[in-house]
């Protein structure tokens, strides 16, 4: 056995859980997590899936979990954390900002009277159980070693809970943000939007340059009720010494409406599985992915547009920018079940290429078995287009400027086909912040 | 057009011509399973050096320690490979004119139509059937200007340099489990050189047929267009309808070298009993073109990804596909285009038509490696869904390893166009009529680029009236 699992066993879970004062029904999924983790192999090079990035250095790893066991302090409307965090509030009906020990939540007038739930897991576990035990199995932990993994030790959360009929205007942010040396943070995202709702969450991992090895493992579910509509952004922003995995899975019932945004810029190697299933008639998702990679940097990308039922549409577009040794994966698959007639999908993969030692595989798939459908993909992979790069130096802007300029507007497009405009300016930071790096 | 001979789309596939048989006469004929004696009475019986009967067991180590793949078809799995007959030999001596074919096997090609294509269109001709080539022509001009083309087994014979020099660089023997199968039992193929700056102008032809039950063919063809030479060669290939399955291996590779033009145009029309699972891959030098048109209409289970590696400056490989597949049917067909060399450029188109619990898959690559700079690259695929039980999968794959390109690759899936059938059915068009036109449209890229003499060949063989059904 390697070093992970030794430090990853039954009776350290249950320290954890019992530590966090847990009442037994979340110890009891979290062991049932934990047999499938033990039962699963560690994916090797040799898997189709897994044979482009390798995740086997974690394998040998040396976490050692003691330091990830306490839960967090809840702090509600600390208003002086809020400015020291330099996050203005304006702009978000409410604010959720983690850190190693603390949690901070702060709200809107408007957001408070809106009987949202918004807080961290542990609470969430103490406060509404009747929610959480009712929902969190959209991922089966039997589906892959790692998410098994997040099921069993996960250490942070985070539950939106939106009740019928409620919208709110302004974005929520949620923020996971790390001070410490070599950590391992496994949140655990639930959000749970009713019918006729409608909401827009952004989810933000940030953390410290730090000299050890660190590691995060997400996982985030997300239930669209009939005619629920949600945003939501997962943006990962980690120190440049982290292995980051991420898997999501959207279910949309009937009429329901996502758009999902995954902003992959930090970490050294990071893994993000994308899944969205139409379950519902006339449901419909838009499935954005925005990748800048510099340095050393690996980014894989998997997506699954699932469509289950009639009359669903999902619409997908992944671009990617990659300078230095940067190297992107994407990995697609619209699957149109049988019964899935009248499916519009479409998904497209777009890799801009800025220096000669990048790279970027594409693989996007389609499995048809209705025929009453339209499905369309494409990929693309080059550079910058030098018509557009020459007609911005002859106007005397500096090369570095010029490329600058075309990253973004190569970004544009994405967060233009979003017209909800409350997040976008957030976004735009982030990504402005790599791209002059 | 009320004379003309109407096919319904909805009937491609269903009434196979093809599947008629001969009563099974052979003078040499392997016991079932392969065996390491079987590989040795092959390579005894074919007086082959030395070279090639080790060449023949080595292959034979690597197909049974490799595993078989787990990607492709869950139908792969189904193949019994000891209940195949891996060597048929039908006759004593090659024919050098139809006359000295056995009477029954030169009926076979005359219903198939190949001594009447061959006065009228072709270069060359070679009929396989079985094991092995049962008759050769090539016209007397091409010979004059030493054009060589034989079955692959006369090749060895008669110009070892040439074969040793080039057989198996192109796919090895452990490239995989199929290849190197094929590389333990191969006989028969063709084999093909065309001197420097020979231009073949009319087309060679080999003819493929199984006619034995459980039959295992397994043609080897190498084909090298030397500098400046152009040469098409066109393979067409059926079998007999039987209740248990047959197998069909083959390896072609194909070298063209500097400046050369080589394409490779093949109609697979096997009948729903056999295993179709084919490696085919081409070397493209300096300035070279390969060109693979592949049209696949048979089979019970096509695997088969036509391959052009450019390793030369400014080479170019285009893969040009269209699948049909129907009831019990499973086309898994591609294409790879491997970058070697900068500026060279690629083109894949495929085409595909999935109708009664049909499945078509498009796997395909495209791959840039580092310095290859310049490369052009366009994947194109598109398919036709016919019914709700039928099924299309599209896998991609691209690697690019080089900054200084352009790749693109596009793919849709429909089924057909209710807008379109609606303007020709409200112009008097049957909506059967409708359909097939809009069919016909559809894989209209493929049959543009046949020779017109061979296309109307190929409308018989998918009985598809392609022209003719309507006006």
């Amino acid at each position: 056995m390697f070093e992970f699992e030794k430090n990853f066993t039954k009776e350290k879970l249950e320290l954890l859980s019992k530590s966090r004062n847990e009442p037994q029904w979340v110890l009891e999924k979290r062991k049932k997590a934990f047999d499938a983790f033990q039962a699963l192999n560690w994916p090797t090079k040799q898997e189709e899936d897994w044979r482009r990035t390798d995740f086997s250095p974690l394998e040998k790893s040396n976490f050692d979990l003691n330091r990830f066991l306490n839960s967090s302090k809840f702090i509600t409307n600390g208003s002086a954390s809020l400015t020291t965090s330099g996050q203005p509030t304006a702009q978000f009906s409410a604010q959720l900002l983690q850190s190693d020990s603390e949690s901070i939540f702060s709200g809107e007038a408007e957001f408070k009277s809106s009987k949202i739930i918004f807080t961290d897991l542990d609470s969430a576990i103490k406060n509404h159980s009747e929610i959480l035990s009712k929902y969190s199995d959209l991922i089966n932990p039997n589906d892959g070693k790692f998410l098994a993994f997040n099921k069993a030790f996960w250490n942070k959360g985070m539950l939106l809970y939106v009740p019928k009929g409620v919208t709110v205007s302004l974005p929520l942010y949620h923020q996971l943000n790390l001070k410490s040396s070599g950590w391992g943070v496994f949140p655990y995202t639930i959000i749970i939007a009713e019918p006729n709702s409608k909401i827009i969450l952004v989810d933000d991992y940030t953390s410290q340059e730090q000299k050890d090895w660190a590691f995060s493992d997400a996982l985030t579910e997300i239930y669209l009720q009939r005619d629920a509509q949600l945003i939501y952004v997962n943006s990962q922003r980690w120190s440049g010494n982290v292995y980051h995995l991420l898997r999501q899975k959207a279910k949309l019932e009937a009429n329901a409406q996502l758009i999902t945004l995954t902003v992959n810029l930090g970490s050294q190697k990071s893994r993000s599985e994308i899944e969205t299933e139409l379950a519902g008639s006339g449901a419909s998702a838009y499935i954005f992915g925005l990748t800048i990679g510099n340095g050393q940097q690996t980014f894989e990308q998997h997506t699954l547009q699932d469509h289950k039922a009639p009359h669903t549409t999902s619409d997908l577009l992944f671009k990617t920018a990659l300078l230095d040794s940067a190297y992107a994966v994407y990995s697609g698959l619209i699957k149109v079940e049988k019964q899935a007639q009248k499916t519009d999908a479409y998904q497209a993969n777009r890799n801009l290429l800025l220096s000669d030692k990048a790279k970027a595989d594409t693989l996007p798939k389609l499995e048809i078995l209705a025929n009453d459908v339209r499905c369309t993909h494409g990929a693309t992979v080059g550079p910058i287009d030098p018509e557009q790069f020459f007609y911005l130096i002859s106007r005397g802007i500096e090369d570095k400027v010029a490329k600058q300029l075309l990253i973004e507007g190569f970004f544009d497009e994405v967060l233009g086909r979003i017209k909800e405009n409350g997040f976008k300016d957030k976004i735009k930071e982030f990504l402005e912040e790599k791209i002059v790096e | 057009m009320a004379e003309k001979e109407f096919t319904d789309v909805q009937d491609i596939g269903k009434d196979y011509k093809y599947g008629f048989k001969d009563p099974e006469k052979h003078v040499f004929k392997s016991k079932r399973g392969l065996t390491r004696e079987v590989v040795e009475e092959i390579s005894w019986m074919k007086k082959e050096p030395e070279w090639m009967r080790n060449f023949r067991l080595r292959a034979l180590d690597i197909f049974l320690k490799k595993p078989m793949p787990t990607w492709g078809s869950p139908i792969l799995a189904e193949i019994d490979f000891d209940n195949i007959f891996y060597y048929i030999k039908p006759m004593e001596n090659q024919g050098k004119s139809w006359d000295d074919v056995p009477e029954d096997i030169k009926r076979t090609y005359e219903k198939l139509g190949i001594p009447e294509a061959e006065r009228k269109f072709l270069g060359g001709v070679s009929a396989q059937y079985e094991s092995e080539v049962v008759y050769h022509s090539l016209r007397k001009d091409l010979q004059a200007q030493g054009v060589i083309f034989l079955d692959m087994d006369s090749g060895l014979r008669e110009y070892p340099d040439i074969v040793k020099k080039y057989f198996a660089t192109v796919i090895p023997a452990g490239d995989n489990k199929f290849s190197a199968l094929n590389s333990a039992v191969w006989s028969g193929g063709s084999f093909i050189y065309v001197p420097k700056g020979v231009d073949v102008k009319i087309p060679l032809q080999a003819y493929f047929r199984i006619n034995a039950e459980n039959m295992g063919q397994f043609e080897r063809t190498l084909i090298i267009a030397d500098e400046g030479s152009s040469v098409h060669y066109i393979e067409g290939c059926t079998a007999p309808v039987y209740s248990t399955d047959s197998l069909h291996s083959a390896v072609v590779e194909l070298i063209a070298l500097k400046g050369s033009k080589l394409r490779y145009t093949t109609i697979q029309n096997w009948s729903k009993n056999v295993y179709n699972l084919v490696t085919k891959r081409g070397i493209a030098h300096e300035d070279a073109t390969i060109r693979w048109v592949d049209g696949n209409l048979g089979s019970k289970l096509t695997m088969k990804y036509p391959s052009v590696y450019m390793v030369g400056k400014g080479a170019y490989g285009e893969v040009l596909s269209i699948a049909f597949a129907g009831k019990g049917q499973h086309q898994d067909a591609g294409a790879k285009m491997v970058h070697v060399a900068p500026g060279t450029s690629s083109t894949i188109v495929s085409k595909s038509i999935s109708k009664d619990s049909g499945r078509t898959s498009y796997r395909g690559l495209v791959k840039v490696y580092k310095g290859a700079t310049g490369v052009k690259s366009n994947v194109r695929c598109d398919a036709l869904l016919m019914d709700e039980e039928s099924r299309s999968d599209t896998y991609p794959t691209m690697e690019i390893d080089e900054e200084n390109v352009n790749v693109g690759h596009e793919a849709t899936v429909s089924k057909v166009g209710e807008e379109q059938l609606f303007y020709l059915t409200s112009r008097g068009i049957s909506e059967q009529e409708a359909t097939l036109m809009i069919v016909n449209g559809f894989i209209e890229p493929f049959t543009k680029e046949l020779p017109l003499e061979y296309a109307v060949e190929l409308n018989r063989l998918i009985q598809l009236e392609m022209e003719g059904s309507v006006g």
